[in-house]
């Protein structure tokens, strides 16, 4: 399904919260500072398993790094009045739930330039505000609500290290059937027997 | 998009992100929502170089560093009475930062001045009051409120823009227990 030596046109496939599975290119993909980590120099033998996250807000997120495949490399911030048509409509056409899924995906999947947009886009919210203007905009949390946010950290902690294992899984599948060369496997055998011919001799 | 946002929810990295958007002017009003928002733009570990409090008819704070604050703390009605008086809770705050003429107000904030100054000293891990400017021939507050107001807070300099000799002589024994060098 994938290889290591990713070039555009080979597909990856994403596995969501729901299960469902989709096509994204590898050079999207590459936009992701996690996929590159795990995935990009050992390639995955089946759906890459982002499942903290659903299919909408993960489609969102790689039709981002689809269109922003061609741009040059992230730089820093770019203030909202220089960003492009395409990219102020991208932002407005989200309702605040998917606003917040994908700022949670994206920092999740580590895409730098979708992630500074999107916190960029928050602080333009408090421009201009006093303190109590703030609290009014950000709602604080209460006791019980910061519980929970600690609980899903630790899930997520926790699907993260899933698919660090999936991947060196995988790394390891490589490595044995792929990477060590077939000659080395051959002398590896041809030593293990003469060292079991020797024993026999000896005794 | 509604006009709640649940900020605090956001994970670490990006809340971070979005307070590294923020101006300094807006981040120091940020912290004063909640024990949490300070707690998170502390961990930032952002700096200030410079700070003056000056005491003349008002109190003001001021803010060098990689961008200029100003801060005016104005009195209710009942402070205009006989001097000296005790510094007043602020019933307006005006906050300006120093590129641009745009002026954030606060209106009865609910805030002394001893933690506004206490919360900049805080976030920007800057303990020392750089210059105390006394502006008047005779400070118009009460030198032990004065002295409460800046809290533990080191005094480095501070400066009489008047003849300092006319400052209160009780005024400047009860400072020099805050650490005070004359300049």
């Amino acid at each position: 399904m994938t290889s290591p030596a990713s070039s555009s046109e080979v597909k990856y496939l994403i596995e969501s919260s729901e299960g469902n599975t989709f096509d994204v290119s590898g050079a999207a993909l590459r936009q992701s500072n996690t996929f590159n980590a795990m995935f990009l120099n050992i390639g995955a033998d089946g759906p890459i398993p982002f499942t903290d996250y659903n299919e909408a807000t993960l489609k969102k997120v790689f039709e981002y790094c689809e269109h922003s495949v061609n741009e040059e490399n992230y730089s820093g911030p770019k203030h909202q009045d220089d960003l492009s048509k395409w990219d102020l409509n991208f932002f407005n056409e989200m309702d605040q739930k998917m606003f917040i899924d994908v700022i949670n995906a994206s920092n999740f999947l580590d895409i730098e330039r979708l992630t500074s947009y999107c916190c960029e886009r928050i602080a333009r919210m408090l421009r201009g505000k006093n303190t109590q203007e703030m609290i009014k905009v950000i709602t604080l949390p209460t006791a019980e609500e910061l519980e929970a946010k600690q609980k899903v950290e630790e899930k997520k902690a926790a699907a993260a290290k899933k698919v660090a294992e999936k991947a060196a899984e995988t790394a390891e599948k490589t490595e044995t059937l792929e990477e060590l060369p077939v000659q080395q496997l051959v002398q590896t055998t041809r030593n293990k027997l003469t060292r079991k011919y020797l024993s026999f001799s000896n005794e | 998009m509604s006009s709640d946002f649940p900020l605090l929810r956001l994970p670490e990295k990006a809340l971070n992100l979005v307070i590294q958007c923020m101006e300094y002017i807006e981040i120091v009003g940020f912290s004063l929502a909640s024990n949490k928002t300070k707690e998170t733009v502390k961990a930032l570990n952002l700096q200030i170089t410079t700070l003056y409090l000056t005491t003349e008819e008002i109190i003001k704070v001021h803010v060098e560093g990689p961008s200029r604050m100003f801060w005016n703390f104005y009195p209710g009605e009942e402070n205009a009475g006989p001097e000296p008086i005790p510094v007043y809770m602020p019933a307006r705050v005006t906050a300006m930062p120093g590129n641009t003429r745009e002026i954030l107000e606060y209106l009865n904030p609910g805030y002394s001045i001893q933690k506004w100054i206490d919360t900049v000293q805080y976030i920007f891990s800057h303990p020392v009051i750089d210059f105390l400017i006394f502006k008047r021939e005779t400070c118009k507050f009460d030198m032990s409120s004065l002295v409460k107001t800046i809290g533990t807070a080191t005094v480095k300099r501070s400066c009489f823009m008047i003849m300092w000799r006319k400052v209160r002589k009780d005024g400047v024994k009860k400072l020099s227990n805050t650490k005070l060098w004359l300049a």
